[in-house]
């Protein structure tokens, strides 16, 4: 049997019934989107490796206790959940390669959360709105709703080239705009010693 | 910007107490995270694949054994047996009612294998019971069901006999074809997902993916030439053959309720948004997401344009809206669907 031709739901049914195949092939599907989105966001292929690893071992222990509609959206989640914590601990461990004393960290005031939500709100809308209309629009259905380019390029009348364009163009300009909010976790001068994270069910 | 408020925003959003606001907040900003460009080479991602699943299996707290083998042009013979005891192909769930009159029960036939050395096991408890199959199908009989099946299947072929009603999950070997015998009705798996329920008089056999057979049992009943020769059909998805016991006739036609087919290749639409799309390709959208087929009576809307969301309409919802827009009417014959439209396009 070629489990390359089962539908997801079918994998996901044979996965709860320990079927190693069906693993293999969710593994074969999904492994290199999650692991590019994470070298990506976190620029480091051994820590993406990790991440990786560490989402599908967990999906494997749960297997016979999973509820996972979407395969798809479940590791995607899974994957976010543990690049946000790797960032997390970039910060404290950046602050601490700072020397940051307790000064400084009086200084910065977790009370200024709300603060710190403005101000990230204003510059994302901010970024946002220096681009063109029609690539504004483009890049909230793709990155905020979760559009395919497909359906974008039907919505709006474009070619699926242009489409993607359109994306790669707009996150350059934002990339451009929210360096100070998007380059805050690059773990330029972490040494990689990090404890994986299980992620929970998202 | 402030690091420890960010670190504070992070935490709450991974421990799941921060506000709405912030959680959108993060969720975009979680978008807009990365270099996006990325140096990663072809080769050097077919090393990363097969390296880090090996890692996985190590770390996985049950061993998985499989290597990565990306196609399996020929299913090598451990990884058959290794398939037939994982049980495979879901959902053959089977349900009978007793036919009347002059059909035979399966019950005397059970009878008769068991004298033959078949294995037999009934439910007299009033909840469903598993059973394990050599073959690493599993059947799950419902209360009040009989099956008799074979301690070793022969090696061509594998047969149970079923009383009653009962749910298969049928190992894959297409070596070795899965016969359910009921009544005077042969259901042979030759794919993968379907339903069997029964009215009174009635089997009905419904296909969910892949085919399924469904046929006379030329040993329960006698068949002439020309019904030999044209004995039983081959349903599809989304079809649905009735057998009726006592006219022996076999009658196609689409099921109940069309669900969109699982996609093997992905590519298939997900989403039937329409601005002004000529019929003809909305309709072969439809055609392709539920694998039946419709046909128009004539040619004269098939270049008309539909503009419309049909995305959350069941399939025949669907066609009623696409009726309503060219004033035209859809009927079933058979397994297909048939358009027929009263005028050529309403000027807009």
């Amino acid at each position: 049997m070629n489990y390359a031709l089962l539908a997801d739901d079918v994998l996901l049914r044979l996965l709860r019934i320990s079927d190693e195949f069906a693993y293999k092939e969710i593994y074969l599907r999904h492994w290199r989107k999650l692991y590019c989105s994470a070298v990506s966001k976190i620029n480091s292929k051994e820590v993406a490796e990790d991440i990786v690893q560490s989402v599908f071992t967990d999906l494997w222990d749960r297997r016979e206790r999973h509820n996972i509609d979407s395969i798809g959206g479940y590791l995607e989640t899974a994957v976010k959940y543990q690049v946000i914590n790797y960032i997390k601990l970039a910060i404290s461990r950046r602050a601490q390669f700072a020397g940051f004393n307790e000064l400084q960290k009086a200084e910065e005031n977790p009370a200024d959360l709300p603060l710190l939500v403005r101000e990230l709100h204003t510059a994302i809308d901010k970024a946002i709105s220096q681009l063109p209309t029609k690539t504004q629009a483009i890049f909230r259905l793709s990155r905020f709703e979760k559009q395919s380019n497909k359906d974008i390029s039907r919505t709006m009348e474009l070619s699926e080239k242009a489409v993607e364009y359109h994306i790669t163009q707009s996150l350059k300009s934002l990339r451009f705009f929210l360096k100070n909010f998007i380059l805050v976790a690059l773990p330029l001068l972490m040494s990689y010693n990090f404890h994986v994270w299980s992620a929970g069910t998202p | 910007m402030n690091q420890e408020a960010f670190r504070q925003l992070l935490k709450r959003y991974l421990d799941n107490s921060c506000t709405d606001e912030e959680r959108q907040i993060i969720d975009q900003w979680y978008e807009l995270l990365g270099n996006g460009n990325m140096s990663l080479s072809l080769s050097e991602l077919n090393e990363v694949e097969s390296r880090l699943w090996n890692k996985i299996k190590s770390a996985s707290a049950e061993k998985i054994t499989l290597p990565i083998v990306r196609t399996e042009k020929r299913f090598p013979w451990k990884y058959a047996v290794a398939a037939s005891f994982l049980g495979l192909v879901l959902l053959a769930s089977i349900f009978w009612m007793q036919g009347t009159g002059k059909v035979q029960a399966t019950d005397t036939l059970i009878a008769a294998k068991v004298t033959e050395g078949f294995l037999e096991q009934s439910n007299t408890s009033n909840t469903p019971k598993s059973l394990a199959l050599e073959d690493g199908s599993t059947v799950i009989m419902y209360p009040g069901s009989k099956l008799a099946f074979p301690k070793q299947f022969a090696i061509g072929k594998r047969e149970v006999y079923l009383e009653g009603e009962a749910f298969f999950s049928i190992s894959k070997n297409p070596n070795r074809p899965f016969f359910v015998y009921k009544n005077n009705i042969v259901t042979q798996v030759l794919g993968t997902s379907f339903d069997i329920r029964g009215k009174n008089g009635q089997v009905e056999v419904a296909v969910k993916t892949g085919k399924v057979a469904v046929y006379e049992n030329k040993e329960q009943i006698k068949l002439n030439d020309v019904q030999k020769k044209s004995n039983g059909v081959i349903i599809t998805p989304n079809q649905k053959v009735t057998y009726y016991l006592q006219e022996r006739h076999f009658v196609t036609t689409i099921v109940d309720q069309p669900i969109p087919v699982p996609d093997e290749s992905k590519n298939r639409e997900t989403h039937f948004i329409y601005n002004e799309t000529p019929l003809y390709k909305v309709l072969s959208d439809l055609e392709g997401t539920y694998e039946l087929e419709i046909v128009l009576e004539n040619d004269r809307i098939k270049n008309c344009l539909f503009t419309g969301d049909l995305t959350e309409q069941n399939l025949f919802n669907k066609l009623e809206g696409i009726c309503l827009v060219f004033d035209a009417t859809y009927e079933i014959k058979g397994t297909k669907i048939l358009l027929k439209a009263a005028k050529d396009c309403l000027e807009k």
